[in-house]
């Protein structure tokens, strides 16, 4: 790849191209590969370092001090401070996710269109899926093979065929995986298509250039019009990208919305609206080793009641996370980790009804403000106790819901099912965790309640596009990063056709 | 006595040697800052007497009345004494303080030994100046050969430790995550080098909260002691019952040192597995 570390920047630097493109995430290189295959010079401005493959290392705490912003532990305000998952390399989230393919359900799109019909001119039916259609191809994507699913992920197929709820192998931008487990820390075989093995090398192919290293802190604008970005490396010099037809925000819900405020650009609802999957985890103890370390990280979802707003996934990760699910502390605990091949763990993602709020905080970072409405805490409490149903039925001897007052381990099927009915309902008895983040920048026909056109063009400044999830007027219920892709792909089709 | 008698018999003699001396030259640069700044008149009256005792003529020169000269004067020897704390602290990492140390006392002496050849009716400037030479002469003497010992050394054979506080901090960071994961050897070492990362920061300041907050959590309840002081038995009855509290602030302090804990803990061992099913 064409690509500049900042790490080697030590002194003022200055590219000039035709388009900046903040994050290198699905939105910035989808927007960075349209762009430069249609013959533009693009520069990717992008916060993380390069890794290739062979450097991704197999325990989470390296990978997630390496490649996750803040650790992991970006975590929202309010109480319960739910933590915010977030890639922070060349590739962004997609070098650490589970490579999970979903297609913009139509049922969402005809919410977003029936609320705003003139998003329809833009991204008419037909057209998004086209652009999925290419995402899909240019990513590979293809249902998980039997052959390298793994246990945890056959029980949760068997738990769901006894219970009869629709699931399915989870389709997936991996298509030949191995099978080993390691998604969440970056595939160590580069079998996932993520952006910096896929569409980043494409859009390098085609000329663009990377500067990978450098967090950008500001959009420079000249009377209304966007002119450019200023960075910093992390050796800390001053990075100067002029930009003549524009500039490309794709850096992310959470990003892009902070980097707006920060470059006094708050014209709008810019921050506000924020929306996610909060997901909530059960493990369930089997007779049989099941390592959750093995096979696809996310191999089997369960599809049944995505119309509830829940949707279920294996979850494969590192035993060291596994192990911080455990229950207990001290020898408990240490007794706890012996059996921990033995523990299947599976997860429930929301689709909630909260709004929240992201701002840049007054000493570095974000503020984000997040909090459970009582619609979320039901469906997290029937999410979980539909999770337990699924492990009983696949066989488990005991489940641990890691509720706080409920008994850590259940063993008697017919007690569970006093949870959905009695089960907490406050916030702070689940351990949450958000990964799909959305709608700071809404994209929308009027200025009052939206940030960017539906053409993905700010309301308010010339030549300036927002291309991540961010532009989403709602969560979509499904994991999001093909429907960023093909959004992103629109938004590159826009900027073309206003160039 | 005992801890006395443990820093006397220590591994190197050079390392014990190298504290004694510099615990009197910080103190001998510590106390003249407060002197010089407070009483100045003390300072002069004691040169006036030395330049009188070799000889010299009457030293009267108006010094005392001097501010600017008096607080340049008390800043010099402050950072003499800090220099010399530093590598007293840690002489492997603040070793290259020795040469701004040497530098500044060798310089002040060829000033001393300047201002005696322009005036030799002041030999307490020769005085000085000889004072300095044999300084600077035991700054490089004593660090030198104690930091040759101190590199071939593990830091527990050093009395005192190298960064004794942070150490001690450690320590504390070792105990607690002891009570949460009881697995040996500690995991201290190696959650520090992780949190250390650039992106590891927030995680590192909520460890370091947390490990706070447990530890003094016992003054707080019955224990009226800091947790490092209890029984193993006494810690681990505490840290249940914290884990369990109704509090969701105090489970939270529990999990951040339990993530660290399992984290850790995975990443020193062997991999669990490196094949597909």
């Amino acid at each position: 790849m064409n690509l500049t570390a900042g790490s080697g920047i030590r002194r003022r630097h200055h590219v000039a191209c035709d388009v900046a493109i903040v994050g290198s995430g699905p939105a910035g290189a989808t927007v960075a590969a349209t762009l430069a295959e249609a013959g533009l010079d693009v520069v990717v401005v992008e916060a993380g370092a390069h890794f290739e493959p062979e450097e991704f290392v197999e325990n989470s705490f390296d990978a997630m001090t390496r490649l996750y912003r803040q650790a992991g532990a970006l975590v929202t305000r309010t109480q319960p401070a739910i933590p915010l998952v977030q890639g922070v390399a060349v590739g962004g989230t997609s070098v650490i996710n589970g490579a999970i393919s979903w297609r913009l359900p139509k049922d969402i799109w005809c919410e977003w269109v029936d609320a705003d019909p003139e998003l329809a001119s833009v991204l008419e039916w037909e057209r998004v899926q086209a652009a999925l259609e290419e995402v899909e191809t240019a990513l590979g994507v293809t249902p998980t093979a039997p052959a390298v699913a793994g246990p945890n992920n056959t029980l949760l197929a068997r738990g769901a065929e006894a219970l009869g709820i629709e699931h399915r192998p989870i389709r997936r931008n991996a298509s030949g995986c191995l099978g080993l487990g390691r998604c969440l820390q970056g595939c160590p075989r580069g079998r996932k298509a993520s952006m910096d093995r896929t569409l980043l090398p494409r859009a390098s192919a085609a000329g663009a250039r990377i500067l990978s290293e450098t967090e950008v802190v500001r959009v420079r604008t000249r009377r209304r019009s966007a002119v450019g970005v200023t960075g910093r490396s992390s050796r800390g010099a001053r990075v100067e990208v002029d930009a003549r037809c524009g500039v490309v925000l794709g850096a992310s819900a959470l990003q892009t919305p902070a980097l707006l405020s920060k470059s006094g650009i708050r014209q709008g609802p810019v921050g506000d609206n924020f929306q996610a999957h909060p997901g909530v985890s059960v493990a369930g103890q089997f007779d049989d080793a099941v390592r959750v370390w093995t096979g696809a990280t996310q191999g089997h979802e369960v599809i049944g009641l995505r119309h509830e707003g829940l949707k279920f996934e294996a979850l494969g990760f590192d035993a060291s996370i596994a192990a911080t699910r455990a229950h207990g502390v001290g020898l408990e605990l240490r007794d706890a980790l012996e059996s921990l091949d033995r523990w299947a763990h599976w997860g429930v993602c929301i689709r909630a009804s909260a709004r929240g709020r992201v701002r840049p905080a007054r000493v570095g970072g974000l503020r984000v403000d997040y909090r459970l409405s009582n619609e979320d805490l039901r469906s997290i409490r029937r999410g979980v106790s539909i999770l337990g149903g699924l492990m009983f039925a696949a066989g488990a001897r005991r489940i641990s819901p890691s509720v706080y007052g409920w008994a850590p381990a259940v063993t008697d099927r017919g007690a569970w099912r006093d949870f959905e009915m009695h089960g907490p309902l406050a916030a702070t008895a689940y351990t949450p965790v958000i990964t799909h983040m959305f709608g700071t920048c809404r994209m929308g026909s009027d200025p009052a309640v939206s940030v960017v056109r539906p053409d993905f063009r700010h309301h308010h400044v010339d030549r300036l596009w927002v291309a991540d999830s961010s532009v989403f007027p709602s969560n979509i219920g499904v994991n999001p990063q093909t429907s960023i892709c093909a959004l992103a792909r629109i938004c590159a089709e826009e900027i073309l056709s206003a160039k | 006595m005992k801890l006395l008698k443990r820093f006397w018999n220590q591994p190197s003699a050079r390392y014990r040697n190298f504290q004694i001396v510099f615990t009197i030259l910080t103190l001998n640069f510590a106390v003249p800052t407060i002197s010089y700044v407070f009483a100045p008149e003390t300072a002069q009256e004691q040169f006036a007497r030395l330049n009188e005792l070799l000889g010299g003529s009457a030293y009267t020169f108006p010094e005392a009345q001097s501010r600017f000269w008096r607080y340049l004067g008390a800043a010099n020897v402050a950072t003499l004494a800090l220099m010399c704390g530093l590598l007293q602290w840690n002489l492997r990492r603040n070793f290259p303080t020795l040469t701004p140390l040497i530098f500044m006392k060798s310089l002040a002496a060829t000033l001393w030994l300047a201002g005696y050849l322009a005036s030799p009716e002041y030999p307490a400037f020769l005085a000085a100046a000889a004072l300095d030479f044999v300084t600077s002469a035991l700054f490089a003497w004593f660090a030198l050969r104690a930091h040759r010992d101190v590199e071939d050394l593990n830091d527990e054979a050093l009395i005192p430790p190298p960064s004794p506080i942070a150490r001690w901090n450690e320590q504390v960071g070792d105990t607690v995550l002891r009570a949460v994961l009881p697995v040996e050897p500690g995991l201290a070492e190696v959650a520090r080098g992780r949190l250390e990362r650039p992106h590891g920061r927030s995680l590192r300041i909520g460890f370091w909260l947390a490990v706070w907050a447990i530890s003094l959590a016992p003054l707080l309840v019955e224990y009226r002691r800091p947790f490092w002081r209890l029984e193993l038995s006494e810690r681990e009855a505490l840290i249940r019952r914290l884990a369990s509290s109704k509090s969701w602030w105090v489970r939270q302090i529990i999990q951040i040192v339990k993530l660290v804990a399992c984290f850790s803990q995975y990443a020193r061992t062997t991999p669990l597995r490196s094949s597909a099913p």
